[in-house]
């Protein structure tokens, strides 16, 4: 089995789609080959695959594109590694979300002889929090269905929530995404809330929702902006192998990044402001070998900190 | 000279520079001196074809830089997955996959002779016998074909199951968000784009985009793994700035939520030891004998991985211990113990007076820690570790610190 193979190509994938075009259409022009290779090629895909498709034989030569080929309901096959790959996230924790377990078995049967492409046994992800979301609890699988239902359908949800008091509370929501994290194990709803004029986008632990309603006939609100994100300055000094390890740690967020003459290097990181924290805490985490030049409100966190710190250690030189 | 082509043979070709331009945005032309100039334009040239719209240009004093610039929270679909689609291929490969589909899906079974014949026949050039046989056993071993023998003749006839053969509501979901939240998540990708799956609901957090770029060398090891077998290893080596050489045991895959480091956990027979070493310093891997021994020592990995508070397997004194006690406003900061709890790891968490609890580890090594308990800073009362170097390297840390970020006195 090949990980890196032409039949998972963007080549063969845009040909296939030109064949399945100009098999419906009877014939193509250049310039609807062209935009095919566009949408499902690279950038200039179009400059190689345009001027071989008539050499490779698909079309009669001419002006138009004529196929040669019936590729109607074309599609390849599930490929033995397609399949290994299947059937390994059939036996992945959150797989019950999804399918429940007849539905498993008859993939599993449909999938034939061939093994796990890999064993979760043979992964740790050793600073995954403990704390995440019970997968397997049927009420959470109910509502997780709901909610992926309406964010495809396009519908508005009434949410019933607990909140972080404990508290329950009703509103009706425009659901945008089902948010996982790797570290947490969690999801959380993306959603904006109905008549709140702020168009504030919120986060909803999944494991908090009680009850889901979909709103039938109430379209999602299609007006909601991106939230504006905030940013800091960071210097990266050069020692503990920092550099490396800070964007790494940092590759997930849009950055600017530029380096001095000394080796160290200044990154601007533009990040969530509900995720202020969490920032903060992964920067302290750094120590010395980083320093947060700006905005100055940020800067003034890490001192307070700092401050608190002076004041209570008792072992400090 | 040969004519630049946006496809290539090898994966392992393109991943470093990828990786460079996303991860270390800030690197220039002149940073690639192990390479040649024309290797570099050639290689940037490509990527920026595949991630169109996820590139981006600065001049710089040092020269012009180009990064891949991504906001992993509001990505669906990993676009370095591009680089996975990129193979290279000959005009018989592509010619003889789409007459061989277009055949056999209407006349359902043939021999090599007859797929020739037809080919042939049907596209104007000739193919010999042997160069079609060779695609349909290949295409066999992908799953694509599937044969059988009647009398002395091999009769070859596409696979059946295809992705609209599997109707279930949420398969589409669970193969949109298991491409992005499991390992190989290109083959995931791979079944998207030949299946057109589409409403895509999904983002992510924590979610480090540049695992894919591992993905050969994963495979590998994962193989060696199932049979038990050693692996040579070539990795790079930051410290001696070469590539070197281990022939070791592979025995589990360690990874960070947290850092996004993914490590390759491994037996050392000449040292008697367990060690790691980053996934993406690894340059290939190559598949050796077995390993008599496997199912013990991975059972022996197995009960020594609740002391290992990261990757370290420590130094000489084995077990280190430590203790920090810390204030926590027990009323108002709550979430903070909920906090401990969930990131403690082996560790215990408890109260020993108001507003004050301790929390305590036993470990290999627990210097891992410092950058976990540097989180816990405006806090920290005391800090106690049976290895001095922690203890000296916290405080060493926060005077620094104060000094960073106090021009004067505290």
């Amino acid at each position: 089995m090949e990980l890196f193979s032409e039949v998972y190509s963007t080549y063969y994938l845009s040909v296939r789609k030109i064949l399945e075009e100009a098999y419906k259409k009877k014939h193509l022009t250049t310039e609807e080959v062209k935009n095919i290779i566009d949408r499902y090629a690279f950038s200039e895909s179009a400059f190689f695959i345009a001027p071989n498709i008539e050499e490779w034989g698909f079309f009669d030569k001419g002006d138009n594109y004529k196929p040669k080929l019936n590729t109607e309901g074309y599609e390849l096959p599930i490929t033995n590694l397609e399949k290994c790959w299947l059937k390994a996230i059939l036996k992945d924790s959150r797989i019950g979300l999804f399918l429940n377990k007849e539905e498993i078995e008859e993939i599993n049967g449909g999938l034939g002889s061939v093994g796990e492409l890999f064993d979760y046994g043979d992964f740790h992800v050793f600073d995954k929090n403990t704390c995440g979301d019970d997968f397997k609890d049927e009420g959470y699988i109910k509502n997780f269905r709901m909610l992926l239902d309406s964010i495809r359908d396009n519908n508005t949800v009434e949410i019933e929530y607990k909140n972080k008091n404990n508290v329950l509370t009703e509103n009706k929501y425009f659901p945008v995404s089902l948010n996982y994290s790797a570290k947490d194990d969690k999801f959380r709803l993306i959603a904006f809330r109905l008549f709140d004029k702020r168009r504030k986008q919120l986060k909803l632990n999944l494991s908090s929702i009680v009850r889901v309603n979909i709103c039938e006939g109430m379209q999602n609100f299609k007006g909601w902006k991106d939230k504006p994100k905030s940013h800091i300055v960071v210097k990266i000094s050069n020692k503990r192998n920092a550099l490396d390890r800070f964007l790494l740690q940092f590759a997930q967020y849009e950055k600017e990044s530029s380096v001095s003459g000394d080796g160290s290097c200044l990154s601007k990181i533009y990040y969530d402001k509900d995720e202020e924290t969490e920032i903060l805490i992964r920067i302290l985490s750094f120590g010395p070998v980083l320093k947060v030049l700006g905005p100055e409100g940020f800067v003034d966190q890490i001192r307070q900190r700092l401050r608190r710190q002076h004041r209570i250690y008792k072992d400090i030189y | 000279m040969a004519a630049f082509s946006e496809l290539i043979k090898n994966f392992d070709k393109i991943r470093d520079y990828i990786r460079d331009f996303y991860i270390y945005g800030f690197k220039t032309r002149n940073d690639f001196k192990q390479k040649s100039n024309r290797s570099y334009d050639n290689e940037k040239r490509r990527i920026e074809s595949y991630l169109r719209g996820y590139i981006k240009q600065s001049y710089t004093k040092s020269g012009k830089q180009t990064v891949i610039n991504l906001d992993s929270s509001k990505i669906k679909s990993n676009p370095l997955y591009a680089a996975w689609k990129s193979k290279s291929f000959t005009a018989n490969d592509i010619m003889l996959h789409f007459y061989l589909l277009d055949i056999l899906k209407k006349e359902k079974s043939c021999t090599v002779l007859m797929l020739t014949n037809k080919i042939s026949e049907k596209s104007g050039k000739v193919f010999d016998n042997q160069t079609v046989r060779l695609k349909c056993v290949e295409y066999e071993k992908e799953g694509i074909l599937v044969s059988e023998k009647i009398g002395r003749l091999v009769y070859y006839s596409l696979a059946t199951l295809t992705y609209s053969g599997l109707n279930f509501k949420y398969l589409g979901d669970a193969i949109n968000f298991f491409s992005e939240a499991s390992y190989f998540g290109e083959i995931g990708s791979y079944i998207i784009d030949n299946s057109g799956i589409g409403g895509n609901v999904f983002s992510y957090k924590h979610h480090y985009l540049v695992h894919t770029l591992e993905g050969t060398v994963l495979y590998e090891t994962l193989l060696a793994m199932e049979s038990g077998q050693r692996v040579k290893i070539k990795a790079w080596a930051p410290k001696s700035k070469a590539f070197n050489e281990y022939i070791i045991v592979p025995l589990k895959i360690l990874i960070s939520s947290v850092t996004g480091r993914r490590y390759l956990c491994f037996y050392s027979e000449r040292e008697n030891r367990f060690g790691t070493l980053r996934l993406d310093s690894i340059k290939s891997v190559k598949i050796l004998d077995t390993y008599g021994n496997y199912a013990e020592m991975k059972i022996k990995l197995e009960n020594n991985l609740d002391k290992v508070w990261g990757v370290g397997f420590g130094g000489r004194s084995r077990i280190e211990g430590i203790k920090v006690v810390l204030y926590i406003d027990e009323e108002r900061e709550k979430y903070i113990i909920e906090r401990i709890i969930k990131e403690r790891r082996s560790g215990s968490i408890e109260k020993i007076g108001t507003n004050t609890f301790v929390y305590t580890n036993i470990c290999f090594d627990a210097s891992e820690m410092a950058p976990w308990i540097k989180t816990f800073i405006g806090r920290v009362i005391y800090l106690e570790c049976t290895n001095p170097f922690v203890k000296n390297r916290f405080s060493g840390d926060l005077a620094e610190m104060y000094k960073m970020y106090f021009d004067d006195s505290i």
